[in-house]
């Protein structure tokens, strides 16, 4: 008789609540109640096999470091990866908004990067900025171009001239529950990345084909 | 360090501390909650210090490595400290009666309880047995620092040439004349520390040494203007700061035991302190319980130890090497920010027991 398959877990970081749904704020007050973004677009890819193992919202890494020449934001994935590990995960999922920082692409591929050289039995990685912020990515799933353009002011008010004001997070994640992911503007390169490795991570993790 | 230090201590018996060991380093920091046993680390070790001094009178040990008789301890401490190659036990019974010996350190300890006699204890039981060089070397002349600010702003007699450059008491009594002798022993010394004060106190000039009376000293400081900031207007953390700088001037003792050297002092400063207690480390073993993960990310793994308590079972210590993923989370993060990511302030759970961080 064959063992039914364990579901895997996913470990949710994002800057909070639009991102994180109820997973945003401390442990204790998580609910799985209302999804953010980030795990609906992830269920949009693979709807099976995998559960929310622990969220983060990315004020909660520790921020300050003695020592060291990296960038901030490398340590914080690296924070986040041993969050998630130790949280007993085996994906950590994460997108952090670039704001007005572009030195902050870099530094998250790095802690990518570190993730899997650093620790031992890593979690496997989907993650990467949010360009310019993730009202961009949701602009992006409502088809619109050169999103990655824009500042992160511009894009939270296209979105409010579309109805979406920036703490709505209900209403992001509608956009993201009826996108078609296949239809992302190209040039919305942060979002489709984060798609391509969402895609390659999740099913092999959870043992079901890609779909 | 080129001379023995306190490698082990076992500590028996002892206030909180039931049964304990602790694997010590030149310089070394004792985390954790509060009222967890960390002071009481440092109060043995002062206790053996006087212990040690009063065996010093005593006679040679006879050639067995046993003790003479005491009264047999009931209720009392019992305390192994290891230096290079020796260990001295000493058993302190709750009247205050002593007794030790010492042996080498890859030998079981004799038991000087079990040979005890009955009949001996009606004078108070012999002084203890003199201790092998090993740890005298390691022990004599303790000295333990909780500084002060009113007794570090207080001027002082001039400490006369040949004297000892140590501070008079555990508070920093004593700065102002501390200054002033290394003017006469070592003006290059006091070059320095004016010139490291005056970087890291930019508003500052120098050191301003001023005489109250023809026998005393006062500590101030001078300031880019020429006004002269005395010690009672001098803030606490320039003191304090002051106090730790001079420790490498000092004449060397063999160990310093130092109650949270982070108080009073701006996060940026704990470095230089920091910096400053390494340096003395080369020559003092430097035990400290510390609050502060500054303090703590200025450390090696191998030189922090998490002390709790465990309920009916005492303190318990753990070098933070050992504890559960330390490999992994010290990737991650420096070494008081891995304390405080996992400390939660009460058994320290996380840290010890491995899992999710709070």
């Amino acid at each position: 008789m064959m063992k039914p398959l364990e579901k895997a877990r996913v470990f949710l970081v994002g800057e909070g609540e639009n991102e994180l749904g109820s997973r945003a704020g401390a442990p204790a007050y998580q609910s799985d109640k209302h999804p953010g973004v980030l795990f609906t677009l992830l269920s949009r890819v693979q709807p099976n096999g995998w559960v929310v193992g622990g969220a983060r919202e990315w004020k909660s890494i520790r921020k300050y470091q003695a020592r060291g020449a990296a960038h901030e934001d490398t340590r914080h994935v690296l924070g986040a990866a041993i969050d998630a590990k130790e949280a007993g995960c085996d994906v950590l999922a994460f997108s952090r908004d670039i704001d007005r920082d572009p030195a902050r692409r870099e530094a998250i591929a790095e802690g990518i990067r570190r993730v899997s050289s650093s620790l031992s039995s890593p979690p496997e990685v989907i993650g990467g900025v949010a360009v310019p912020a993730l009202e961009g990515w949701i602009l992006a799933l409502l088809g619109e171009k050169a999103t990655e353009e824009l500042s992160p002011l511009r894009a939270q008010a296209m979105l409010a001239a579309k109805g979406m004001m920036p703490g709505d997070g209900a209403a992001l994640v509608r956009v993201a529950e009826d996108a078609d992911l296949d239809a992302v503007p190209q040039d919305a390169a942060s979002l489709a990345e984060w798609l391509a490795r969402a895609r390659a991570v999740l099913p092999r993790r959870t043992g079901r084909g890609v779909r | 360090m080129d001379r023995p230090y306190v490698e082990q201590l076992r500590i028996q018996g002892y206030g909180c501390i039931q049964d304990t060991t602790l694997e010590l380093t030149p310089l070394h920091a004792l985390i954790g909650p509060n009222d967890s046993g960390k002071s009481t680390v440092l109060r043995a070790l002062r206790t053996l210090s006087s212990v040690l001094e009063r065996a010093l009178g005593a006679p040679a040990p006879d050639p067995l490595g046993r003790g003479a008789p005491a009264s047999k301890a009931h209720g009392g401490a019992v305390f192994e400290v290891s230096a290079a190659s020796t260990t001295w036990r000493v058993e302190l019974d709750a009247a205050g009666r002593v007794r030790s010996t010492s042996f080498p350190r890859d030998l079981e300890p004799p038991s000087l309880l079990d040979d005890a006699d009955e009949d001996d204890g009606a004078n108070g039981g012999p002084s203890p047995e003199r201790p092998a060089p090993d740890i005298v070397q390691a022990l004599r002349g303790t000295q333990m620092l909780r500084l002060d600010p009113d007794a570090l702003r207080a001027p002082h007699p001039l400490i006369p040439d040949g004297r000892p450059l140590c501070f008079a008491d555990e508070r920093g009594t004593g700065l102002p004349a501390l200054y002033d002798a290394v003017i006469s022993r070592d003006l290059s010394a006091y070059i320095e520390l004016n010139e490291e004060l005056t970087r890291l106190f930019p508003s500052v000039r120098s050191i301003h040494l001023a005489n109250p009376s023809s026998t005393t000293k006062a500590i101030g400081v001078k300031l880019e203007g020429g006004a002269v900031v005395p010690a009672a207007l001098m803030s606490e953390g320039m003191l304090y700061y002051l106090a730790f700088a001079a420790l490498p001037h000092l004449d060397p003792m063999p160990l310093l035991l130092v109650e949270e050297p982070e108080h009073g002092l701006h996060p940026a400063r704990i470095a230089d302190v920091m910096r400053a207690l390494r340096i003395v480390s080369e020559k003092t073993q430097v035990l400290l319980a510390t609050h502060s993960p500054l303090v703590v990310n200025e450390l090696q793994p191998e030189e922090v130890t998490v002390v709790t308590r465990a309920g009916e079972q005492g303190m318990r210590a753990t070098r933070i090497l050992d504890t559960p993923g330390f490999e992994d989370r010290a990737r991650v993060y420096a070494l008081g920010e891995l304390w405080l990511s996992y400390a939660n302030g009460a058994d320290e759970a996380p840290l010890l027991g491995g899992g999710p961080r709070p």
